[in-house]
Order: C-alpha cells, then structure tokens, then sequence
C-alpha cells in the first residue's frame, strides 16, 4: 500500500481482513517519517502505542469480534486534546510542565472505540490564538500543495496532515475560525458543528462561550463516518447540549437538488478575492438558480467575537502573564494583554449583541435551508506575510483571515467547510451553513457537491 | 485615537496585572485595534429586553 484510501475505504477493507490494521498505520507512520520534517504538521508522534493498537484490533478482527466504524482508520489531533502518557501543550512552551495527561479527551476516545488508531498530536497557533500556526516554539506548518505557504490555523497541523495523506482523519476545534481556516487553505473538508454538539471534555480551553471541536476529513463520507461516531452527550462539557444522537450517513447521498440555497452578500462579499466570491458562485450554481441573503450587522457580530475572544483569552491566561510573560508567543502575549484593558460593558453588550445576532440569522432560514460564504477572503498567504489585500484596502493579515468565520461560530451555527479548486491549483474553502442542530443538512449539501466534482480533495503535487 | 504606551503603563497600574515595560509598544497596538471593534460593539442600539446569549442553569 503505497498511498493512504479514504476513512471509510481503510475501514471496510479492515474489516474484511483485505488489510490488516498494522500494515495500515506502518504505511501512515512512515509517511509521517519521511514527509513531516518538512511539513511540520506533527509535534508528538505516538508510534509504539499506535502499532500496539493496531495489533489489538487485528486480533479482535481474526477472533471475530465487530470492528467498529472507524476500524484501522490513522488519525491525529490538535496538540490540544487530552492523550494519555502526553502533556497537552496547547502550542505553548509554558505547559509543558504540566504532568502528562492521565486519560484521553472524550473525542479521542469515541474514534478509538470506533476502531480508529491514534498517530499522534498536532501543531496549532499557541493556545489556539491564531490563523496561520506560524507557532514561535514549535515552528510554522507548511501548506502541503504549497510549501511556502500558510496552512492556516489554529488547527494548521491536523488540516494539513489530512491534506498530506498522513491520517485519514484529524480533529481540531475551532473558536472564531479555526476549524475553517485551514481547511480551506489546505484543501480538505473541516466540520465545525454547532456550539454544543460534540463534547470537548479533555481538551485545553480557549473561549468557554465560543469554543467547538470538530473533524476534518479528505471526502464527504468520511467526515460524515467521524462525526456520526463523534455525537453524544458527555456530562464533563457544561455546554454539551443532552441531545439524541443524530446520524448523518443515512441521509449523505439523499438528493440535494430541492434543498434551498443562498449566498450570504455584504460582510462575506467585501474584500473577497475574486477567486474567493468565484467559488461562492461556483459552489451556489450547482444548488440551483442563485439567491443572495443580507444577514446584518455581521460586521459588528465579527466585532463582538473579536473582543470576548480577546477578553476571554486574558482571563484564561492572566496568571500566566503575570509569572510569565516572557515565555509566550510575542503575538500571542500582546493581544492577551490588551484583552485585559478592555472595558467590562464591551462584553456584556457582545453577549446582548450575540442573541440579537442570532435572531436575524433565524429570519433568514425561516426561508432558505443553507446559507454560502467564503471560508476566507482568499487563497493561502504565504508564510509570514503580514498583511492582506482586502479589495482596495490593505489590513493586518493575523486578525483579518477570520472575518468571514467569526461572525458565524459567535453564534454555533453549524458549518462544513469544502473545498474549491482556484484556476492556479490552490485550494479554498466555501462554508455551507445550515440552521442549528442541522448538522446533516450542511453534510448532504457538501456530499452532492462533492458528487458533482464542484468540491473535492486534490492530489498533492508530485 | 491611538492607545500610546504611556496610556498602557497608566492602564496596567490599575489592573493589578503589571506589563512589563518592554511590551507596552506592542499591547498599545493591540489595544487600539480592540478598541476600534468595541465601538463596533457598543454602536449598535438594542432594546433593554434583548437578553444576553448564555443562559446559566444552576
């Protein structure tokens, strides 16, 4: 076996013993081996405990006991999710005093229970403050169809890595973006579920209030496969919302063709590249004739996550910064600091602004099924590229990749981002946003898109 | 109008969170693009019944 299959491709053949669990996660290791060091999407590579969960299923397959979903599946996390023996680093220097992690975070251990062997942990921003992983301790990740390039963040390392072909899946998390981002820079497809879906018990916080996890995957189905055994109610999240599970791959190849579709205009068009607003279109066309919604204000909802972002991140890290402050990433540490000057009323009026924000958000989906934005106002920067072109105007780049993100996870709405393919090669993402809860609405558009060659994962250049 | 580093050195003194000078520069960026999304924030009227998003259950 020379390259990696789909998720779900590597389980069936698993399961029916044409592969063994071993010989899968060798193929993935030693591509990790061979490829990383250039890439950087690992920080932590766990190979003896993944052959030795390897070898455990193979035994339970051959004694003829039931696999799981996920069986054999190579897959990887943001280096913020619990994994025993590992201490969760979060991208940081400064926890790495920390004693290793007693248990696995609760996602880790639903897709080894499915079957799915973990590889290892994956570079991220510090703390998850970041677009680009561009991280100051434990270097920047490399866009895998671009090396010069960004691969987006926070969750850089685990969208890059499915990009590679080094896992089939990865699990991320994303606050304002960071789930998106790099799947639209990396070309793969990223879900960001709705604010209290999936437990995030076992993972270092960011923003309690804004905080999602999430899986990224290489095709539709497998995303799908991820997040049906991802569901469930876990009482270690307070914001874990006590819902039933609700499977998606019944529904996936259901016809899409009726469902109806709008591209979100004014925040999400301005300052899009072209190449940006011709994948909304591209993307809008293939769902029937094409509509446009306004969902207003969405530049101050941006605003509002923007300022409980930095706030929240400053109470969250305060004592940090008072013993020490010299430690953190330089970018990092500034915007903390500044987050803890911030006015308390800017914050009670962001969370008033967020419940309003969301009430105009329902109005529009009283009349379609799904709204369209761009992932992000364009393709890759390359790394460390300071700022962004923005239509006429020319913006810091760090805090700018998010304004097409922020204004939608500031109110959990449920989104998959797919990826389109620009006429120079280089990927971006569309999101399709469903209402909340309606996770499987966003899934089955992305999968007849999916089937109509609209969007896709791209083979790495050779 | 621009937060200076002056502006921050006076600002941490009351926070109980000392910044040590070397970053004052920096934060006063950061500070002064926060700000500008806080007016953002604060200028959009809402009517005394729209609730704040989270809801606590005890």
């Amino acid at each position: 076996m020379s390259a990696l299959p789909a998720a779900h491709e590597i389980a069936a053949a698993v399961r029916s013993g044409d592969l063994t669990a071993e010989a899968v996660t060798r193929t993935a290791l030693s591509q990790i081996e061979r490829m990383d060091p250039a890439l950087r999407c690992f920080t932590s590579v766990h190979r003896d405990r993944a052959l030795r969960d390897a070898r455990s299923l193979d035994a339970r397959i051959r004694r003829g006991e039931a696999a799981g979903a996920l069986a054999g599946v190579p897959f990887g996390v943001k280096d913020l999710y619990d994994v025993a023996g590992t201490v969760t680093l979060a991208g940081s220097k400064i926890l790495r005093d920390n004693a290793p992690a007693s248990v696995d975070a609760v996602l880790v251990q639903r897709l080894r229970a499915a079957g799915a062997v973990l590889l290892g942990c994956q570079n991220m921003d510090e703390f998850a403050y970041g677009f680009t992983t561009e991280n100051h301790h434990y270097g920047a990740t490399r866009n895998p169809h671009d090396h010069a390039r960004s691969a987006g963040g926070s969750s850089g390392g685990s969208a890059a890595a499915v990009a590679a072909g080094f896992v089939a899946l990865s699990l991320g998390s994303d606050t304002n973006g960071s789930i998106r981002v790099p799947a639209s820079f990396c070309g793969v497809f990223g879900l960001k579920p709705t604010y209290g879906r999936l437990p995030r018990t076992g993972t270092f916080p960011f923003v309690h209030d804004l905080d999602h996890v999430g899986p990224f995957a290489r095709t539709v189905t497998d995303l799908a496969v991820a997040y049906d055994v991802l569901q469930g109610y876990d009482a270690g999240d307070p914001a874990c919302a006590r819902r039933a599970n609700e499977p998606t791959i019944p529904d996936l190849q259901q016809d899409a063709a009726g469902l109806r579709a709008a591209v979100l205009d004014d925040w999400f068009e301005t300052g899009a590249s072209a190449e940006a607003l011709d994948a909304v279109r591209r993307v809008a066309e293939a769902l029937g004739p094409i509509r446009k919604m306004t969902l207003p204000e969405a530049r101050r909802a941006r605003a509002a996550a923007f300022c409980l972002t930095c706030a929240s991140g400053a109470a969250l890290h305060r004592e940090r910064l008072r013993e020490r402050p010299g430690d953190f990433d330089p970018a990092t540490r500034d915007r903390l600091y500044a987050g803890s000057l911030l006015p308390a009323v800017v914050l009670a009026q962001g969370q008033r602004l967020r419940r309003w924000f969301m009430a105009r958000a329902a109005e529009l989906f009283r009349h379609v099924d799904v709204l369209l934005a761009p992932a992000t106002p364009d393709v890759a920067p390359l790394l460390g590229q300071k700022t962004l072109q923005l239509g006429r105007e020319e913006v810091p780049l760090r805090p700018n990749i998010g304004m097409y993100t922020q204004p939608i996870s500031f109110i959990g709405l449920p989104v998959v981002s797919v990826p389109v393919w620009t006429a120079r090669g280089l990927p971006i993402g569309v999101q399709v946003i469903a209402p909340p809860w309606r996770e499987s609405l966003a899934l089955r558009v992305a999968a007849h898109l999916e089937l109509r060659g609209v969007v896709g994962c791209a083979a790495l250049p050779a | 109008m621009p937060v200076t580093a002056s502006d921050i050195n006076a600002l941490s003194q009351l926070t109980d969170l000392p910044i040590p000078p070397q970053y004052h520069e920096g934060v006063a960026v950061q500070l002064t693009a926060l700000l500008a999304q806080a007016e953002l924030v604060l200028g959009l009227p809402l009517e005394p019944t729209v609730e704040p998003a989270p809801v606590f259950t005890p």
